[in-house]
């Protein structure tokens, strides 16, 4: 089927969780008379799907609006415009009673296992929790459930009656695990679930999310700074700039053969575990910080850091146009030539050292066949 | 890998250090041997708890003595002691011939002042220089590690800057005074992966054209990888693998090594494989080799005798019983 906005679905299924255009602001000053001086778009008119048993890896810098954006999926916060749809119900005109009874469906593994676990409350009372605030389960139910999930994570039953303190970081992120699955969620929000543990750990606790998606059907919503364990574990990848989509597609497609210039700058930071081949690579550091998103350059946002951009990108803001294959690009530059693409495009930027100086591209006509779907995004 | 000299600019004999409870020490590090020349970069590596950020800091006495004792060994800044130093020389030392970067930019810098007036704090604390010559070396030092609009930026509070332009201004500091040694404990685990790259990038190049001997402490060899002239590999309160970056990562010798290397995404292809088990908690670690209960390699032989630290080749040592006879992995193989 063809979805909303040219964005084409390979199969039948219909997405588990769809938004719409949705965006949020943060009122960040008001003046004495509490008018609006000035405010924050954290997300800005962002359109993603995630279909049921897979996993849509959400990458970009501190502030792009990644954590945001979930946050919004799950209704933990309101969005200012768009439509958010889990699993048929549109999220955003549920009422209290209702998003109540949905909340088991969609839960959230937080980033920092040592804050996210009450230290007073043994580790039985944390992940029993969210059944007893759903009220449904009987003691017995609820005893056994633990015990269960406690063995599905990887950890002895007696662990239930001891505290967080008895525990390292990654059996904590476990427990952290089993509480967000007690209540058998279809979908679930993982919020840099491994950024705060040690590499060796951070491969078990990831291989653990995987066995549970696959055993358990779960729909997740993976974000991280870290495009490296993204890949690793996603299969579409969006990539989020100052509060936009600036690409998003396919995880290979997105790791490899990636569009958006700025996709290129996060490929080319992931450290590469192999010195020789870390030597001879050339790297594309980019200019300064991410701008403020308080001020938000104009046209394309990330037009001042780019080595390719042109006197377009600071007037016009990109459409995300989205190809047959689903793999969608905003940037000016990227769409009028198809071979900056991958590898390409990181020599071109590479060799654009200066930011500023447009490069002479050829405009080339895309081939019919490959002719993007309709553009999406103002 | 500078072997200008015999002497390094730092080197670690026989540390060891010690958790304080209750009256009797405990101890969480053991033997260990380092050692760092000019212009070197030094990588120490391993899980948390493993000792990397104590050994650290145990060379500029940053540990609190109520908590943590460094019980044996010696640590000498080219030949001079620095443990039994007394603490008004160690003052001299530390931030003038030491220069330590922190793990946490948000945490290490003061909130209620400027950035330019806690940079020149120490600079006129060590050194003779006037309130207004301070402040030009702090401008030059902004730029230094690259910060743009350092005039702008010296007058500002460090809430109004990003966390990599806060690691920059720790680098700063650290680098103010031109120290010969330079101790960065997990520069960059607070950073974002773009930010990340270039924070070690500017470390690295420090440690160049400064001529300072640098080591840096992380949990992911990634990072490694990237800057780092030789390697060594804590587990459990030892050394158990030292090597330069080549061959650490190409011929690894130590089951660990190999282990933490398979754990990094992109080494191998389809799954991740994390090392199952949990390291040894401080000080409670398993008789023989402390890595042998979670060794994909061991033999019953391995909880029995403690192995050394061998020297293999002129710049390679590991610490295994069996490492003569298994053919472990390393990347790109």
């Amino acid at each position: 089927m063809s979805g909303v906005n040219g964005v084409t679905k390979h199969d039948g299924s219909a997405p588990l969780l769809t938004l719409r255009n949705v965006s949020r602001r943060f009122v960040t000053g008001r003046d004495f008379l509490g008018r609006v001086q000035q405010s924050v778009c954290a997300v800005d008119n962002v359109s993603i799907d995630v279909d049921p048993g897979t996993t849509l890896g959400i990458v970009g810098e501190s502030g792009s609006g990644k954590s945001t954006l979930g946050r919004l999926a799950l209704r933990m916060i309101e969005s200012d415009a768009g439509e958010i749809d889990f699993s048929g119900e549109d999220l955003r005109r549920l009422s209290p009673k209702d998003l109540r009874q949905l909340r088991p469906q969609m839960t959230m593994i937080f980033q920092d296992p040592y804050s996210a676990l009450n230290p007073r409350w043994t580790v039985g009372r944390s992940i029993a929790e969210p059944l007893r605030i759903n009220g449904s389960s009987t003691r017995e139910a609820t005893h056994s459930a633990v015990v269960d999930m406690l063995a599905r994570v990887g950890l002895d039953a007696d662990a239930m009656h001891r505290r967080p303190a008895a525990f390292s970081g990654g059996q904590r992120q476990r427990i952290v695990i089993a509480r967000a699955l007690i209540t058998r969620p279809r979908l679930v929000f993982c919020d840099e679930p491994v950024s705060a543990l040690d590499v060796s750990t951070r491969a078990q606790v990831i291989g653990l999310l995987e066995d549970l998606q696959r055993d358990l059907g779960l729909t997740y919503l993976f974000v991280s700074h870290d495009l490296g364990i993204v890949e690793s574990v996603s299969d579409r990848i969006a990539v989020m700039y100052l509060g936009s989509v600036v690409e998003i597609g396919n995880a290979e497609t997105v790791a490899r053969e990636f569009r958006h210039p700025y996709t290129a700058s996060l490929v080319s930071a992931v450290p590469a575990p192999d010195p020789r081949a870390q030597r001879v690579r050339r790297r594309i550091v980019l200019n300064g910080d991410p701008p403020s998103p308080v001020d938000p350059p104009s046209g394309c946002t990330f037009h001042p850091r780019c080595p390719l951009a042109e006197p377009i990108c600071a007037r016009e803001k990109p459409p995300l146009q989205i190809d047959a294959a689903g793999h969608g690009v905003a940037c000016h530059v990227t769409q009028r030539s198809t071979d900056l693409i991958g590898a390409n495009l990181l020599a071109r930027m590479t060799d654009a050292r200066e930011p500023g100086i447009s490069t002479t591209v050829p405009a080339r006509v895309p081939a019919p066949d490959s002719a993007p779907a309709s553009a999406s995004m103002p | 890998m500078n072997r200008t000299a015999d002497v390094g600019a730092l080197s670690i004999g026989g540390l060891e250090i010690s958790l304080v409870q209750g009256g009797r020490p405990v101890p969480v590090v053991t033997g260990v041997n380092l050692s760092v020349n000019k212009k070197e970069v030094l990588g120490l590596v391993g899980e948390s708890g493993s000792g990397k950020s104590l050994t650290s800091l145990a060379a500029t006495r940053l540990l609190d003595p109520r908590v943590v004792r460094t019980t044996a060994g010696s640590v000498k800044l080219f030949g001079k002691e620095l443990l039994t130093l007394p603490e008004a020389e160690m003052r001299r030392v530390r931030g003038k011939e030491i220069g330590i970067i922190f793990q946490d930019p948000m945490t290490s810098l003061d909130p209620a002042f400027t950035i330019g007036y806690q940079l020149s704090c120490g600079l006129r604390w060590h050194t003779d220089l006037t309130r207004a010559a301070a402040r030009n070396r702090v401008l030059e030092l902004l730029g230094l590690v690259g910060i743009g609009d350092p005039r702008r930026r010296v007058d500002q509070y460090p809430h109004q800057l990003s966390g990599g332009t806060r690691q920059r201004v720790m680098i700063a500091m650290a680098i103010a005074c031109e120290p010969k040694v330079l101790i960065a404990d997990e520069p960059t685990t607070a950073l974002d992966a773009t930010t990340q790259a270039q924070i070690l990038e500017l470390i690295a190049s420090l440690a160049t054209t400064m001529e300072m001997a640098t080591v840096i402490t992380t949990h992911d060899l990634g990072v490694v990888a990237d800057v780092c002239d030789r390697v060594a590999v804590m587990y459990a309160g030892q050394i158990v693998e030292c090597a330069t970056t080549d061959e650490l990562f190409y011929r690894p010798k130590h089951p660990y090594t190999e282990r933490l290397l398979q754990s990094l995404p992109g080494v191998r292809a389809g799954r991740l494989q994390g090392i199952p088990g949990q390291p040894p908690r401080s000080g409670r670690f398993p008789q023989g080799c402390r890595f042998a209960p979670r060794c994909p390699y061991a033999r019953p032989g391995c909880s029995a005798d403690d192995p050394e630290l061998t020297r293999l080749q002129t710049d390679h040592a590991a610490r295994c019983l069996r490492e003569a006879e298994l053919e472990l992995t390393g990347v790109g193989a």
